[in-house]
C-alpha cells in the first residue's frame, strides 16, 4: 500500500511537472515552441514537418498507386518526366531530349548524362528499362500504366527506346507517374528486385523499399512508420541543385481537426489535407497561410443502365430528370469552397475540358415533366447504396443524403443503404452490380485520356452496365480520343466526349473537390500540385 | 419493497434524479412529433452550420437541419436499443445460465467455456465484425450488442442456480417427482431472477453507450436517421462549432447518467449484502 | 502439487480457450462478404483478373476454406500470425509495434483510475449518505456514463486546444525523434537514453488520453470499493471494534481496506485487461498508434490475419491477467484458496 502511495506521489508530481513545462512552452506563444525546434534544429538544419491523410501500405514505386505516397516518391525518385507546375504539361526530368516517332509507336528518349543515385551509382539506360519493366511485371495495382508500353529497350548508355502497342496520346504524362520513377537497379537487385515476366511472384524488394529509397531524387527516405510517420533526409550527393530543406518528417493524421490543431500550434508546417470548416477556423491567424486550389478528383452518381440492375434509373429519361433535380449549388456549398460542378466527365484542369457546369442547371419542373414521360409521374421509391469512403474530406455519404433531399422533391423517394466499401461495397462496385450509388474517382494518371474510362465499354462505364455494343456512337469517341497526336485533333475529339455526356448516359459528375491546405508562412514555394499534393522539392525554408 | 422503494426516493437524490432523467428521454422519445419544433430530416443549405439561436435552439448542422428536433427524435432509437438489447441478451443468458447451471457436470463446462471465449474477445471489436458480416443497419447492430452482452448474463445466473439449487424447497419439487425442464421454469428461475434485473437495469447505461460508440464508427442505421452516435460522429468534423456534436453527445452522456443513478439506487436496494443496512 | 495441478489446469483450459477464440475468428472473417482482394486492392488493378488471381494466391485465398483452416492452424501452433494483407509485414512484428503504445497508456489510466477510486470509494464509504458520499457517487457514475469518443473530443478542445495546457495528438511532440526502442515505453526508453526532456514530453502526451480512459475504470472501483468497505464494515469484528472506541478512519484504513480491496482486485484486472485491448475510439480520435487503432484499421480493410492476430492478443490479456487475478486471491485470500 505505501508502494502505491507512493507511486501516486510520484505520478502526481511528474503531472504538475509536465503541466507546468508544457503550459510554459505553449504559453510564451508558438515562437517559444518554434525556438525549442531550432535548437534541434541547429544539429541538423532546417526541417520541415509535414502532415498527410492516410489509406497507404506501401513505398514502393512499383506498387504505389494511393493520393499521398506520391508525394513522398517525388520527393526520393525522379521520372523521366515530371509536372514542374500543376497547370503546365509534362516537362521532361531525366530525359535530356525526346522525339515520337510519326506514327506515334516509338518514343526515343536522350538521357541527362551526369545523373547519380543516392547510392553513387550511375544513372543509365539500363536503369530505365529495369525501373518501367519491373511496375510492369509486377503487375501490382499501378501496373496498367505501362499497358500501352510493348517494350523498353537500352539503345546505348543514356537512350532509351520505348515500343508502344498503340498511339497513346498520354505517355508522357503517364511517365510522370510514381510507378514509372527511375529506380537504382543495382541496388534494388541486390535487395530481391526483378524486372522478369515473373516479377509478380519473384520480386521481394518491397520490404527493402518500404523502409529506404532508391532513387535519384533529392531525399532519402530513412524511416517508415505504417499509419504513423516518414522521415526524409537530404540525399547530400544529390546531381543538382538542392533546397534548404533538410530533413522532412511527415505525420500520417487522417483528422483534419487535429492537423489545424498541431499548425496553429506550430508542430507542424504543412497541413495537407484540410477540410472547409477547419480551414475557416484559420482564417486571420497569423502566420499561416492558406492554399485552396480545386483537385481533378470528382463524386459522381452512377445510374446502372441495366434495367434488371438499375430499375427506373437505368431510363435515360429518368437519368435526364434526376440531372435536372439536383441542388449543384447546394451541393458546392456542403463540400465546401474551392468545389466546382463538372461540365461532364473530363473535369477543369485537364487539357480539352469544357469547365464546368452552370450551377444554375437545376430545373425542377422539366425533371418532373421528363418523370412523367417516362411513366414515373408519382415518382418511385429507390436504394441508394453509398460506402464508407470520403471523397477529399468530403464523405460520400453526405452527399447521398444531400441527394435524398433533392430527389424528395420530384417524388423520387429514395432510401439510403450504407455497406462498407470492405464488406461487399467493393466488390459489387467493381462487379457493375450496383443499381444507384455516389461513387468517387481520383485520377490514376494526370491526363484527360484517363477520364475516357466513364465511356460506354470503358472501365468505369461498364461499372454502370454501360457496354460498347449498347452505344457504339459514343464508345468509339474512346480510340478516337486516344489515337489523335496533333493538340487539334485532340482537343476536338475531347470536346466531342464531353458533349456526348452532357445531358446523357449513367454518370452525373456532382462535384469536383477542392483541396484545402494551410502551412506555416516561414515556408516558400509551397505549391498545390494535382499529381503531388505538394511538390517537396521545390518547398524553401525562409 | 414498495416502502423500501419510498425510502430510496428519499434517501437517495441521485436515484430520483435518475428517474427523472429517464422519464424525461422517455417521454420525449413517445412525444417527439410534438415537441420537435423541424422536420428532423429536413434540409435548409441556405443556414447550415448556425449557432444556436431563438429558431433553432440547438444550432443546426452541415445540412441546415434543426440539431433540437434530430436530439428529440434520437431518443428513440438509443431508449429502444438500450431496452431491446438488455431484455433480449437478459432472456437469452438467463436461460443459458440456468440450464448450465442446474444441468452441470460436462454440459456446463462447455456452456461455460464457449460462454467464456465470447467474453474474452474484445466485444467492440466483436460487434464491427459482427455488422460487417451482415451489413449495417439498426437491427443488426442490436443483434451485434445481444451477441456481446449475453455470456455476463449467463455467468451471473448460473453461479445465483448454482447457490439457488441447494435450497430446500428444489429438493422438495425433486422429491415430488417434478420433472427437471419444471423445476427449471418453475423454481429455479423466478427464484434467482432478481439479480439479473438488478444487472439489467444498471447494464441498459452501458448498451446505450455502446450503441452510440458503434454508431459513431459509422455502424448503425443509415443515415439521415438521427441517432446521437451518428450525429457526434458527423460533428466530429465542425470541432469548433461545439454545438454540431456537443448536443448529442450531451443527450448520450444524460440518458446513460440517469440509466445509472436509477441501476446504482436499486443496487442499493437490492443487493443483499447491503440490503441489511436500509 | 495442488498449486501445480491447478496451474496446469489452468493452462490447459488457457489453449483450449485460444484455440476455441482462433477459430471463432477465423469462421467470422470468412463470413464476412466483402473479399480481402477487394479491400486492398484499386479500383482500377481489380479488373485485371490476373492481379487479382496472384494476389489471392499469395495470401493463400484460392485454396478450399478447410485447407486454409488447417495451414492457419498449423502456422498458429509455429506462432507464425502470417503477414498482414493491408500493411505486408509480418502481423507478429505489427503487433509488436503497437502493443507497448497501449500498454504505456493503460499503465498510465489504471493507476490513475486505482488510486483515485479507491480514494473516492473510502471517503463515500466513511461518510456514507451524507454530501459527500452523493457526490462522490455522482462522479463514479458519470465516469461509468461518458461516451469516451465524446469526452475525449472535449478534453481535447478544451485542454488542447482552448487552453494549450496539454499537448495534442500523438505520442511525442514532433520536435523529438522516437526513442530507440527497448521496452517501446517512450517515456522508459527515453529515460534509459537519459533524454529527460524528451521522457516529459512522452509523459504529458499520456496525460489527457489516459484520464479519458481512467474515467469508466475509475467510476467501477469506486463502486467496488465503497460497497465492499461498507459489507466490511458491517461485520461483527469490525462492530466490536468500533465499539471499543477506536478511531472510524483509523478503523478503515488499518482494518477495513484491506479486506475490502480483495473484490476490487478483480475490478483492476478486468479493468486493466479492457485496457489493453486497446481501446479503439480514444486511440482513434488522439491518434495513438497503439492495439485499438491497429484492430480498427484491420476490420476496416477485412485483412483477417491482422484481426485474427489482435483477437488472439486481446483474448491471451484477458486470460492471463483473469488467471493471475485468481492466483493472487489465493494467495491474499486463504478462503478461497484454489477452491
Amino acid at each position: 500500500m505505501k508502494k502505491k502511495i507512493m507511486a501516486l506521489v510520484l505520478a502526481m508530481a511528474m503531472v504538475v511537472g509536465a503541466t507546468a513545462c508544457g503550459g510554459a512552452d505553449k504559453a510564451g506563444s508558438t515562437k517559444a515552441g518554434s525556438d525549442t525546434t531550432a535548437v534541434s534544429e541547429s544539429a541538423n538544419g532546417n526541417t520541415v514537418v509535414v502532415a498527410i491523410g492516410g489509406g497507404f501500405d506501401t513505398l514502393d514505386p512499383g506498387q504505389v498507386y494511393e493520393k499521398y505516397p506520391q508525394m513522398i516518391i517525388n520527393a526520393c525518385y525522379e521520372n523521366l518526366f515530371k509536372f514542374y507546375s500543376n497547370d503546365g504539361e509534362a516537362e521532361p526530368c531525366l530525359a535530356d531530349t525526346y522525339e515520337l516517332s510519326e506514327d506515334g509507336l516509338t518514343l526515343t528518349i536522350k538521357l541527362k548524362e551526369d545523373v547519380t543515385f543516392a547510392s553513387g551509382n550511375k544513372l543509365t539506360s539500363k536503369d530505365v528499362v529495369f525501373s518501367l519493366n519491373r511496375t510492369k511485371n509486377l503487375k501490382g495495382n499501378p501496373s496498367f500504366i505501362a499497358d500501352t508500353i510493348g517494350s523498353v529497350e537500352a539503345v546505348d548508355d543514356y537512350t532509351v527506346k520505348i515500343n508502344l502497342t498503340q498511339p497513346d496520346s498520354a505517355i508522357t504524362s503517364k511517365l510522370c507517374y510514381s510507378a514509372m520513377a527511375i529506380l537504382d537497379s543495382e541496388v534494388v537487385k541486390e535487395n530481391g528486385g526483378t524486372d522478369e515476366e515473373d516479377a509478380a511472384k519473384k520480386d521481394s524488394a518491397q520490404s527493402y523499399l518500404d523502409s529506404t529509397s532508391a532513387g535519384s531524387g533529392k531525399y532519402i527516405l530513412t524511416s517508415y512508420t505504417p499509419d504513423s510517420e516518414i522521415v526524409l533526409e537530404k540525399n547530400e550527393k544529390y546531381w543538382g541543385e538542392s533546397t534548404n530543406v533538410d530533413k522532412y518528417v511527415i505525420k500520417i493524421q487522417d483528422d483534419a481537426n487535429t492537423q489545424m490543431m498541431t499548425l496553429s500550434s506550430g508542430d507542424i508546417d504543412i497541413a495537407a489535407n484540410m477540410t472547409a470548416d477547419t480551414m475557416d477556423e484559420l482564417k486571420g491567424t497569423d502566420g499561416i497561410k492558406l492554399l485552396n486550389n480545386t483537385t481533378k478528383t470528382v463524386s459522381f452518381l452512377m445510374m446502372n443502365m441495366d434495367e434488371k440492375i438499375g430499375g427506373p434509373v437505368s431510363d435515360t429519361k429518368v437519368q435526364q430528370a434526376i440531372r435536372y433535380a439536383l441542388d449543384y449549388k447546394g451541393i458546392q456549398k456542403i463540400c465546401g469552397e474551392g468545389t466546382t460542378t463538372p461540365y461532364s466527365i473530363i473535369q477543369a484542369g485537364f487539357f480539352g475540358s469544357l469547365g464546368e457546369r452552370t450551377t444554375d442547371y437545376q430545373d425542377v419542373d422539366k425533371a418532373k415533366e421528363l418523370l412523367k414521360e417516362a411513366g414515373y409521374e408519382k415518382g418511385f421509391d429507390i436504394d441508394l447504396t453509398v460506402c464508407d469512403l470520403a471523397m477529399e474530406g468530403i464523405a460520400l455519404t453526405d452527399l447521398a443524403q444531400k441527394v435524398k433531399s433533392d430527389l424528395a422533391e420530384v417524388g423520387i423517394n429514395v432510401n439510403i443503404v450504407s455497406n462498407a466499401w470492405a464488406a461487399g461495397y467493393g466488390d459489387d462496385y467493381r462487379d457493375g452490380k450496383l443499381g444507384f450509388t455516389v461513387m468517387y474517382w481520383g485520377i490514376d494518371y494526370n491526363d484527360p485520356n484517363v477520364q475516357l474510362e466513364f465511356l460506354p465499354g470503358g472501365v468505369v462505364g461498364l461499372r454502370a452496365g454501360w457496354t460498347a455494343e449498347s452505344d457504339p456512337e459514343i464508345a468509339a469517341l474512346y480510340s478516337k480520343a486516344v489515337n489523335a497526336l496533333t493538340t487539334q485533333e485532340r482537343e476536338a475529339a475531347l470536346k466531342e466526349v464531353q458533349e456526348a455526356t452532357y445531358e446523357y448516359g449513367p454518370f452525373i459528375m456532382l462535384a469536383q473537390a477542392a483541396c484545402p491546405m494551410a502551412y506555416n508562412d516561414r515556408l516558400d514555394n509551397v505549391e498545390f500540385s494535382d499529381p503531388y499534393t505538394v511538390d517537396l522539392t521545390q518547398v524553401t525554408v525562409k | 419493497m414498495l416502502r423500501s422503494l419510498k425510502k430510496l426516493f428519499k434517501s437517495n437524490y441521485l436515484f430520483t434524479l435518475g428517474v427523472i432523467i429517464c422519464i424525461f428521454w422517455i417521454l420525449m422519445a413517445i412525444l417527439a412529433p410534438v415537441v420537435a419544433p423541424y422536420n428532423p430530416i429536413e434540409q435548409g443549405i441556405s443556414s447550415r452550420l448556425e449557432a444556436p439561436s431563438a429558431a433553432h435552439i440547438f444550432g443546426t448542422d452541415n445540412f441546415g437541419r434543426d440539431i433540437f428536433s434530430r436530439v428529440i427524435y434520437g431518443g428513440r432509437y438509443s431508449l429502444l436499443a438500450g431496452c431491446l438489447t438488455v431484455i433480449i441478451a437478459g432472456i437469452i443468458g438467463t436461460f443459458y445460465g440456468a440450464i448450465a447451471g442446474y444441468v452441470g457436470g460436462k454440459t456446463d463446462n462447455i456452456m461455460m467455456r464457449f460462454s467464456e471465449m465470447i467474453l474474452s474477445f474484445p466485444s467492440l471489436i466483436l460487434a464491427m465484425i459482427i455488422n460487417a458480416v451482415l451489413g449495417s443497419n439498426l437491427f443488426n447492430t442490436m443483434f451485434a450488442l445481444v451477441i456481446v452482452a449475453w455470456p455476463t448474463y449467463a455467468r451471473l445466473m448460473r453461479s445465483v442456480v448454482l447457490s439457488v439449487k441447494e435450497n430446500e424447497y428444489v429438493s422438495a419439487a425433486q422429491a415430488l417427482g417434478a420433472s427437471k425442464t419444471r423445476i427449471l421454469l418453475k423454481e429455479i428461475i423466478p427464484n434467482s431472477v432478481q439479480s439479473v434485473l438488478i444487472m439489467a437495469t444498471t447494464d441498459i447505461g452501458n448498451q446505450i453507450l455502446m450503441f452510440s460508440t458503434l454508431s459513431f464508427l459509422g455502424l448503425g442505421s443509415a443515415p439521415p436517421t438521427p441517432e446521437w452516435g451518428m450525429m457526434v460522429s458527423e460533428g466530429v468534423e465542425y470541432f469548433n462549432k461545439f454545438w454540431v456534436a456537443g448536443f448529442p453527445g450531451l443527450a448520450i452522456f444524460t440518458m446513460a447518467v440517469g440509466a445509472n443513478f436509477i441501476g446504482d439506487g436499486l443496487r442499493d436496494l437490492l443487493d443483499p449484502k447491503l440490503r441489511k443496512q436500509f | 502439487m495442488e498449486r501445480l495441478k491447478f496451474i496446469g489446469k489452468r493452462l490447459l483450459y488457457l489453449v483450449i480457450m485460444l484455440f476455441g477464440v482462433a477459430t471463432l475468428v477465423f469462421i467470422l472473417t470468412k463470413l464476412i462478404p466483402g473479399d480481402p482482394v477487394t479491400a486492398n486492392l484499386s479500383q482500377r488493378a481489380l479488373s485485371d483478373e490476373s492481379i487479382v488471381a496472384a494476389y489471392k494466391a499469395k495470401y493463400g485465398l484460392d485454396k478450399p476454406l478447410i485447407v486454409q483452416y488447417l495451414l492457419y492452424i498449423k502456422s498458429l501452433v509455429t506462432f507464425d500470425l502470417g503477414t498482414s494483407i493491408r500493411t505486408n509485414n509480418a502481423v507478429l512484428d505489427e503487433l509488436q509495434r503497437c502493443y507497448p503504445a497501449t500498454i504505456e497508456l493503460a499503465l498510465l489510466s489504471i493507476i490513475i483510475a486505482t488510486v483515485l477510486g479507491i480514494f473516492f470509494g473510502v471517503i463515500s464509504a466513511i461518510k456514507r449518505n451524507s454530501i459527500i458520499d452523493q457526490i462522490v457517487r455522482a462522479i463514479s457514475v458519470t465516469g461509468v456514463s461518458l461516451p469516451s469518443f465524446w469526452f475525449a473530443l472535449l478534453m481535447l478542445f478544451f485542454f488542447y486546444y482552448k487552453l494549450k495546457v496539454f499537448p495534442g495528438p500523438g505520442r511525442l511532440s514532433t520536435s523529438f525523434s522516437a526513442p530507440a526502442t527497448v521496452t517501446g515505453l517512450y517515456v522508459l526508453d527515453s529515460l534509459l537514453e537519459g533524454d529527460f526532456p524528451k521522457a516529459l514530453d512522452a509523459f504529458s502526451h499520456l496525460i489527457l488520453p489516459s484520464l479519458v480512459l481512467a474515467a469508466f475504470t475509475m467510476g467501477l472501483i469506486t463502486r467496488t470499493t465503497r460497497s465492499n468497505l461498507l459489507d466490511v464494515m458491517s461485520t461483527d469484528y469490525i462492530r466490536t471494534a468500533k465499539a471499543k472506541g477506536l478511531n472510524q478512519t483509523k478503523l478503515i484504513i488499518h482494518h477495513a481496506l484491506g479486506n475490502a480491496l480483495i473484490p476490487v482486485l478483480t475490478v483492476i484486472g478486468l479493468g486493466l485487461g479492457n485496457l489493453l485491448g486497446g481501446m479503439v475510439l480514444v486511440e482513434t480520435i488522439f491518434n495513438w498508434p497503439g492495439v485499438g487503432q491497429f484492430a480498427y484499421q484491420s476490420v476496416m480493410s477485412n485483412d483477417f490475419p491482422s484481426i485474427i492476430g489482435v483477437a488472439l492478443l486481446i483474448a491471451i490479456n484477458y486470460m492471463v491477467i483473469n488467471t493471475i487475478v485468481d492466483i493472487l486471491y489465493g494467495i491474499i485470500d486463504p478462503r478461497v484458496r484454489l477452491s
